[in-house]
């Protein structure tokens, strides 16, 4: 029952975990979620060292405090969340006051106690079944396993905040297989339940209520008045939210010419997590309503290529499709992430679009733009990218963390291969200032598409730019003296700048849109020229072309610019610092910071052991094997999100995956050892874990993109196949050197048992935050021999250390 | 807070942008204090924004001041401002002798800006409105300022625009403002937009 417990408790933890992810993701920005999450994870390191010091007493009353972490993990699950809102912390005023980094320590040591508690219960438990350490570890894997499937589900069916109770409901269970009662045992865990059930579903509704903060964009609208929500669905993959406004009209047209002499229509807005406005436009099948369709940057290539076969990536809020229906686009194929999306607009919105989705002419597909084209066998005049997927959509970087794999030097070559001859690419990004993404797409396109022929390359592209907007144009074909011409009308007609065109003169340039220098002109020309590699190094950001081994086009952090902005943050340079990487590097500053007084302090509570104990080599097992761990799951979760195309369902199925197989390799790892015991070999579990490990992490190396190559364009079952294929084999022998580890410990030192559940929990918080900086400076393939040489350093340790001793 | 005006100003002299005694005198004139949320009068005079509900904020003084500066206004001057928000802003025009007009949207703001600026300049005419359709009755307006977020320029706020005038327009979320927009209408009735960048961040556009 014991072990029941422990999957149960460690279900409601990542649960905890992955649903708090969602929810500060809500009410503030996913970054600064990231972070609060990541630290309040410490809490697992915390427990270790609880442990430590308070095991004799916690043992005396052994039922009564597991039962009473299980009830302090369901209670502080909601109590916690709901203080943490309470806390007026204002993520955007952070490089302004000092006390919102008190707001932000009290946000993750508040969140800390509810993950304390849970991993204190497991962590007793290892202490209690000290000789069935597989089976508590195995158990905790494969009950987190649980626990995604469980969140995950929850998600889908229910609104983001009442999942809370799911959790809170999910600790009074684990408490129930606990009943400090003897008598009646069965009949009080039942009435436990119960209990736990009512409670859950009768917790008040303005606990659990998420306050946005109060610069989201969805709260701002809804501070006009007679503006409200009139439909909001939700789903692991964000919140959407559909507001409509009252006396004062939504007018959202980003980067409308001043020319413009159209009206706006009556427009919805859209959002998903209170952040990322678009758009739904009314549409009475009267092409006259929509005419400021024409005068945006983006419509330059429907005055290039007339009635196109497009393909347009995202949906938004239909309000690309009308543009291309503006232009007598003959067929509109629509590729979009979010099913919600689609379903919303398809079946409840239809009719205020004017009925568009039932157009023949019109098929949306659920997908990822990249793998849909590597899919289709349709050619296209126009493929058009709007900014909404070209662009980070926070003004201050936040984004910078995000793997993107839409615009990579690979991802790039797929849209050019499925243009029709004299077909045209348009990429529209926001302008950021001094000029980045723009620069850096540009770069990305001039290393996809220039490798062997310059000259070619250069009388493809145009360049044109608004003070909101860039647009990028390529073209499968040679720009003609008629595409100049036809270039040239529609900037002088809307007031936008040209940027680029084969045969360009600088005083063409800037003369709308007034910068202190021609930036963009200079910036495109410098990365047309033979020097470009020294303009890419020299420049203040990071414009290298991303690659597919290190897809993260909005990160245009640099070293090197730091102390400069740093200094100048007061004066309005705060924006330009690509927040979502510092804040990385601060959290796992924080991190190491607590995690050494984590692991340091239980060893002067050992001192007052007479037995000896190799502590360092210990410290260095547990902490390796913890971060190996969390090394290639971060590593395996980027590489498939390109193969899957969706994040949320890599992010979801690889931890599943990864924990069930890493289980069921825990639970056997001491069998595997009797037997090896008994046919007297010299090899250990641990050699036999180590080397296939190392083994098979060197034939993913080599052959992991030829497979997702191989299987690109299979359906969805397939690819499930293949990434359960390739991830249980590897995730059965990553199961194995921690309970090994911990085996080792019960006969030797038992004492450490908790330290190293500590250990491990710290290593794993660092893991996540230091692969995921590895991986933006470095690439895959490092990554994984990083990992692979942590393994062999813990067999090392192992095999002269432990088995020495032994 | 003069003085960091006049620092942050002297990194703009290269593009002959100095704030005018006029705006400094004014501001200097100006309670600050009675614009700010009562919890966060001991701030205001640090030259930073604040919060002040609603999901807006009393801009940076500096920006304010540069606003202003770029406004190229006289006294006697008519300016629309949109986006009352504190009313801070507005003061400091009507200070100047400017004729102020300005709109808000949110009621609570427009009713705790409207009690400061009743006792302090009661000439400024404010309304609870829509600002994307300007003040057509004030209309045409020296000068505009802009102080809500936009992601296109109201064509109605450009008709009332006298020609040679300039709407000033920040880009930007609240605590990270860094960039200003002037749209300039020539007296052809044509748009220029200037986009003064990196306001607060000279050194950095040098190297480029």
């Amino acid at each position: 029952m014991y072990l029941l417990s422990v999957s149960v408790i460690a279900a409601a933890s990542i649960g905890y975990e992955l649903l708090l992810i969602r929810l500060m993701s809500i009410v503030q920005w996913h970054h600064f979620a990231y972070m609060i999450i990541s630290l309040a994870l410490l809490g697992i390191g915390a427990s270790g060292t609880f442990l430590v010091l308070a095991k004799q007493w916690l043992l005396q009353r052994q039922r009564f405090s597991l039962w009473s972490f299980a009830i302090f993990f369901s209670v502080s699950s909601i109590l916690c969340f709901y203080l943490v809102q309470k806390i007026p912390f204002n993520p955007l005023e952070v490089p302004w006051s000092a006390l919102q980094f008190i707001y932000l320590s009290i946000n993750y040591l508040l969140l800390m106690i509810p993950f304390f508690c849970s991993a204190t219960y497991v962590g007793m438990v290892f202490i209690i079944f000290n000789k069935k350490l597989e089976k508590v570890y195995s158990f905790d894997l494969i009950g987190s396993s649980l626990g995604v499937v469980v969140i995950v589900y929850s998600l889908f069916v229910l609104e983001p905040q009442n999942c809370l109770r799911v959790i809170f409901f999910m600790g009074f269970v684990a408490c129930a297989f606990n009943t400090p009662i003897n008598k009646y045992k069965f009949l009080v865990s039942l009435l436990t339940i119960f209990i736990g059930a009512v409670i859950a579903y009768g917790i008040p509704t303005n606990w659990t209520a998420l306050n946005l903060s109060e610069y989201k964009p969805l709260n701002k609208i809804l501070q006009i008045p007679d503006n409200k929500i009139i439909r909001e669905v939700s789903s692991p993959r964000g919140l959407i939210t559909v507001v409509k406004t009252g006396r004062i009209p939504l007018r959202y047209s980003p980067g409308l010419s001043l020319k413009n002499p159209y009206k706006l229509p009556e427009q919805l807005a859209l959002f998903t997590d209170g952040d990322s406005l678009s758009a739904i436009n009314r549409f009475n099948y009267d092409i006259g309503e929509i005419g400021h369709m024409d005068y945006v940057t983006g419509a330059l290539a429907y005055h290039l290529v007339k009635t196109p076969k497009v393909l347009i990536a995202g949906l938004s809020g239909g309000e690309n499709i009308l543009r291309a229906l503006y232009f007598n686009s003959e067929k509109i194929d629509v590729v979009e992430t979010n099913p919600q999306i689609v379903e919303l607009l398809k079946k409840e919105y239809n009719n205020f679009s004017g009925n568009i989705y039932d157009l023949p002419t019109i098929k949306i597909y659920v997908g990822n733009l990249r793998n849909f084209l590597m899919k289709t066998k349709n050619l296209y005049d126009v493929i058009f990218i709007p900014p909404e997927n070209s662009s980070a959509m926070s003004s201050v970087g936040f984004e910078s963390v995000n793997a993107s794999n839409l615009f990579t030097v690979e991802a790039i070559k797929v849209y050019h291969d499925k243009l029709k001859t004299n077909g045209i690419l348009s990429i529209t990004s926001w302008i950021k200032i001094p000029p980045r993404n723009s620069l850096k797409l540009f770069a990305t396109i001039i290393h996809s598409l220039n490798k062997e022929n310059f000259d070619f390359f250069e009388k493809n592209v145009m360049i044109i730019r608004s003070w909101k907007t860039t647009t990028l144009i390529i073209k499968n074909g040679l720009i003609t003296e008629k595409d100049i011409n036809t270039l040239k009308r529609f900037c002088q007609n809307r007031s936008f700048d040209l940027v680029y065109y084969p045969g360009i003169k600088k005083d063409e340039v800037n003369r709308y849109n007034l910068l202190e220098k021609s930036f963009f002109y200079e910036g495109a020309s410098q990365l047309l020229s033979k020097d470009r590699g020294n303009f890419i190094k020299n420049y203040k950001f990071n414009i290298e072309p991303s690659i597919d081994s290190r897809p993260f086009f909005y990160n245009f952090f640099k070293w090197s610019s730091l102390p400069e902005l740093l200094k100048l943050r007061t004066q309005g340079t705060v924006s330009m610092i690509e927040w979502g990487y510092i804040i990385l590097v601060a959290t796992l500053l924080i991190a190491l910071i607590f995690s050494l007084l984590f692991i340091l302090l239980p060893i002067f509570a050992f001192k007052k052991l007479k037995q000896s104990y190799p502590k360092k080599s210990i410290m260095s097992y547990f902490f390796l094997v913890g971060l190996a761990f969390m090394f290639l799951e971060i590593m395996f979760i980027q590489r498939f999100i390109l193969f899957l195309g969706y994040p949320f369902y890599a992010i979801a199925y690889v931890i599943i995956i990864l924990l069930l197989f890493a289980g069921i390799g825990s639970s056997i790892s001491k069998k595997i050892e009797i037997h090896l015991k008994k046919i007297k070999s010299s090899i250990h579990t641990i050699d036999i874990s180590i080397i296939c490990l190392s083994t098979l992490l060197t034939i993913y190396l080599f052959f992991l993109s030829s497979i997702f190559n191989a299987f690109f364009s299979s359906n969805e079952i397939i690819k499930f196949i293949i990434l359960v294929l390739l991830i249980a084999p590897y995730a059965f022998f990553m199961g194995m050197p921690f309970p090994l580890g911990l085996a080792w410990l019960e006969k030797h030192f038992k004492e450490g048992i908790p330290w190293a559940w500590g250990i491990n929990g710290c290593a794993s918080v660092i893991g996540a935050v230091f692969a995921s900086l590895l991986l933006i400076n470095l690439d895959y393939t490092t990554v994984t021999g990083i990992a692979v040489l942590m393994y062999l350093a813990t067999l090392t340790i192992f095999r002269f250390v432990f088995l020495k001793k032994s | 807070m003069l003085k960091t005006i006049l620092w942050h100003s002297s990194m703009l002299e290269s593009k002959n942008i100095k704030i005018s005694e006029e705006i400094l005198k004014a501001m200097q004139n100006i309670p600050r204090h009675k614009f700010v949320p009562q919890k966060l009068v001991k701030y205001a005079y640090k030259d930073r924004p604040l919060a002040i509900g609603f999901g807006q904020t009393i801009s940076q003084p500096f920006i304010v001041a540069l606003m202003t500066e770029l406004l190229n206004i006289s006294d006697a001057s008519v300016v629309l401002e949109i986006g009352t928000g504190s009313g801070y802003q507005a003061a400091i025009l009507a200070e100047m002798g400017v004729n102020v007009y300005s709109v808000e949207i949110i009621p609570e703001l427009a009713e705790r800006a409207s009690k400061v600026l009743n006792i302090l300049y009661p000439k400024i005419k404010l309304r609870v409105s829509d600002g994307y359709f300007g003040w057509k009755k004030y209309a045409p307006f020296d000068g505009i300022i802009v102080t809500a977020a936009v992601d296109h320029i109201p064509e109605p706020l450009t008709h009332q625009l006298k020609a040679g005038g300039k709407i000033v327009i920040p880009i930007g979320s609240p605590y990270t403002v860094q960039e200003l927009i002037i749209v300039e209408k020539k007296i052809n009735g044509d748009f220029i937009l200037h986009q003064i960048l990196p306001v607060r961040f000279v050194p950095l556009t040098g190297d480029h």
